[in-house]
């Protein structure tokens, strides 16, 4: 077991006394070695389970455990600080990138990759070597060695900040990657260096998780299990025959098939 | 006007000084008698009472060495060549000018009437005036000012430096105003700068001053035909700090940037006031400031923009952001535009903000505890504005001040609770 959701419930975080829950009762074992999609319908809740299990403040888990294997033995990470999580090998593709004026994609990378380092007893690389580190990576997503000297995400168009989310993965080499709706906004071209990026990084220890909307990112990434969320509830799971089955049929025969 | 008691004490005093020359002496003095140490009252010094937080008495100060404190901060400032002032006075053994920069003892007319009591007791206080003059058609590399203003308790210092642009030439200066020690002193300077036609100035003003020093520092500029200035306001320390700017665009074509970053914490005030007057047509600036403001700081910006009748084709834009980092600190931004032609572009705009929440998360999601990513944050705000500077140099070595300054005081109060 990589990491279990057991029954999670959580909402806004600023919610007030009887708002509603974003998620209601959330069950997911993942295993090292696989990958997961998570599927449904506009606001059932997709990101929301992505955030809350990398962290995020707006979001209060009100019951339910995160259980995370760490060194062998699993542990409940809501305790632990988004930056804990991170240095624990959950990483987090976010759906929109923040721009950061001002601080360099290099600076950038190499902080989060030293924070990472040194909390791992591993040494922290300086700039000149932690160039050479990123070379091949900048390769693998077609990235000019440019982009390490412009501020984070400035300025990038829409699939050079999903690109430049995929080099965040690659230098950290996490073993949960939750990517949030990384296909949005991405021509096809940008799409299949994206794939080929979270195929190449794909290995028997770490998992990936994919938040998406439409089944086409499934075609270039495959699945080994599909998840539809409604509700805030997992509605239905299969293998990716039912990714398929979703684009022909849509969602609202599974929503009825729940409902009843 | 009847001046208060201090002000008529300030005046006696200069009263008593010597100026460079008998034309501005006169002019200084009666601007001096008129006005007084600017209370809350006056309209430009609006946010500040500077009346009642100078010091009781007008004295200058007696030191006239360099400290070993003094040498590392002047072998800290970039570049190879240095002009060394100690108190207004030029210290030529402590100097190295790049060759063709000359420096001479003159004074020098006013480039327009005094218009501000702190520039009027500059002019009356100073030792000496100096002149620095980059030859036209050249292009001379960075000349970084150290202007040591080195002082005992209640004591004041005072600059009066010339930069003379010739016309064609190229120019790199950072004048960085040192200060030492935390009593309680106070220093009033005037920097003029003049470009010639289609020179070319980078020009950084920087103020290290001490926890309890005021300081009033004046920048007036005049920029002839097609020439251009590139220009950054440093301010991240000092008790009250006030920084007047004051460009005169008066060539057709003539180009002025004008942009700054100031920091206040504790009980610090950063007052900035920046006048850019149009008078000539297809003449452009632009100016960003930001203010980052943490504890019970307080910072102001007042910018103010007059396009000149017949002054056509201006385009103007300023903008003033500000990122407070505690629930008492306190900025007030007050943008102001006068336009007397009737075929102009002028924007402006002002910000207030704190920290995002969602960039914090972006970097704590990469491994970077919040507490450093808040203070990679807040030097990313104030990067941009030391980015836009074309002196690299000069803009990594403030870089590396502003990073220290945020090292050195952690910001306790980023906790921003329920924000």
């Amino acid at each position: 077991m990589l990491i279990e959701v057991k029954n999670l419930h959580a909402k806004l975080s600023d919610s007030e006394e009887g708002d509603k829950e974003i998620l209601r009762g959330i069950n997911l074992t993942i295993k090292p070695g696989e990958v997961h999609a998570i599927m449904g319908p506009n606001g059932s809740g997709k990101s929301t389970l992505a955030k809350v299990i990398a962290g995020h403040p707006s979001f209060e888990v009100s019951s339910g455990e995160i259980n995370y294997n760490i060194n062998g033995k699993a542990q409940d990470i809501l305790e632990l600080d988004p930056d804990e999580r991170s240095k624990q090998g959950i990483f987090l593709g976010f759906q929109y990138p923040v721009e950061i004026p001002g601080v360099s994609n290099l600076s950038f990378l190499r902080e989060s990759f030293n924070a990472v380092c040194k909390s791992q007893g591993i040494d922290e690389m300086e700039e000149d070597a932690f160039r050479e580190y990123l070379k091949p990576k900048l390769k693998l997503l077609e990235m000019d060695e440019s982009f390490l000297d412009r501020g984070v995400n400035t300025g990038f168009s829409g699939g050079e900040k999903k690109k430049n989310e995929i080099l965040q993965m690659a230098v950290l080499n996490p073993r949960l990657s939750l990517l949030d709706e990384t296909d949005s906004g991405l021509d096809i071209d940008a799409l299949k260096v994206v794939a080929k990026g979270v195929n190449s990084l794909k290995n028997k220890y770490n998992a990936t998780v994919l938040v998406t909307h439409y089944q086409r990112l499934l075609d270039y990434i495959t699945p080994d299990f599909v998840h539809v969320l409604y509700k805030g509830q997992i509605i239905k799971s299969g293998d990716k025959s039912l990714a398929l089955e979703l684009e022909e049929k849509g969602y609202d025969w599974l929503i009825e098939e729940a409902n009843s | 006007m009847s001046l208060t008691e201090k002000s008529k004490s300030y005046f006696d005093t200069l009263k008593g000084l010597n100026s460079y020359s008998n034309e501005i002496g006169v002019q200084a003095l009666q601007y001096f008698e008129e006005h007084g140490l600017p209370s809350k009252r006056a309209e430009d010094y609006k946010y500040n009472n500077f009346e009642s937080e100078t010091c009781e008495v007008l004295r200058s100060s007696s030191i006239d060495q360099l400290s070993a404190e003094d040498r590392e901060t002047l072998a800290a400032l970039p570049g190879e060549h240095k002009a060394v002032f100690i108190n207004g006075l030029y210290s030529e053994k402590e100097s190295i000018l790049p060759k063709g920069v000359n420096l001479k003892e003159v004074g020098q007319p006013l480039l327009s009437p005094i218009n501000d009591p702190f520039e009027a007791i500059s002019y009356q206080t100073a030792q000496k005036s100096y002149t620095l003059t980059f030859p036209k058609n050249e292009k001379s590399a960075l000349v970084s000012i150290a202007n040591f203003h080195l002082s005992n308790e209640l004591e004041t210092t005072s600059s009066l430096i010339n930069l003379n642009i010739e016309k064609g030439a190229q120019a790199e200066v950072l004048e960085f105003h040192s200060s030492r020690g935390d009593h309680r002193n106070q220093t009033f300077t005037v920097t003029n700068l003049t470009l010639e036609e289609n020179a070319h100035l980078k020009f950084a003003s920087a103020s290290l001053g001490g926890l309890s020093q005021i300081g009033v520092y004046k920048v007036k500029a005049t920029i002839a035909k097609d020439a251009n200035l590139n220009s950054l306001t440093f301010s991240v320390s000092g008790a009250l700090v006030r920084n007047n700017i004051e460009i005169y665009l008066k060539g057709v074509g003539s180009h002025a940037t004008a942009n700054g970053l100031y920091t206040a914490r504790g009980e610090q005030h950063q007052d900035n006031f920046s006048h850019i007057h149009h008078a000539a047509p297809h003449s452009t600036s632009n100016q960003i400031f930001k203010g980052i403001i943490d504890d019970s700081g307080r910072g102001a910006f007042t910018g103010k923009i007059v396009v000149h009748r017949d002054a056509q084709k201006v385009d103007s834009s300023q903008l003033n952001k500000n990122l407070l980092l505690s629930k008492k600190a306190q900025v007030d931004t007050r943008p102001q535009i006068e336009v007397y032609a009737d075929d102009v572009k002028c924007g402006h705009g002002a910000t207030v903000g704190q920290i995002n929440q969602e960039e914090v998360f972006y970097l704590e999601s990469r491994g970077i505890p919040r507490s450093k990513a808040q203070k990679i944050l807040c030097h990313a705000f104030g990067q941009e504005v030391l980015e836009s500077f074309e002196q690299k140099e000069v803009s990594s070595f403030l870089s590396g001040l502003l990073y220290n300054n945020f090292e050195k005081f952690a910001l306790e109060h980023l906790e921003l609770g329920d924000a």
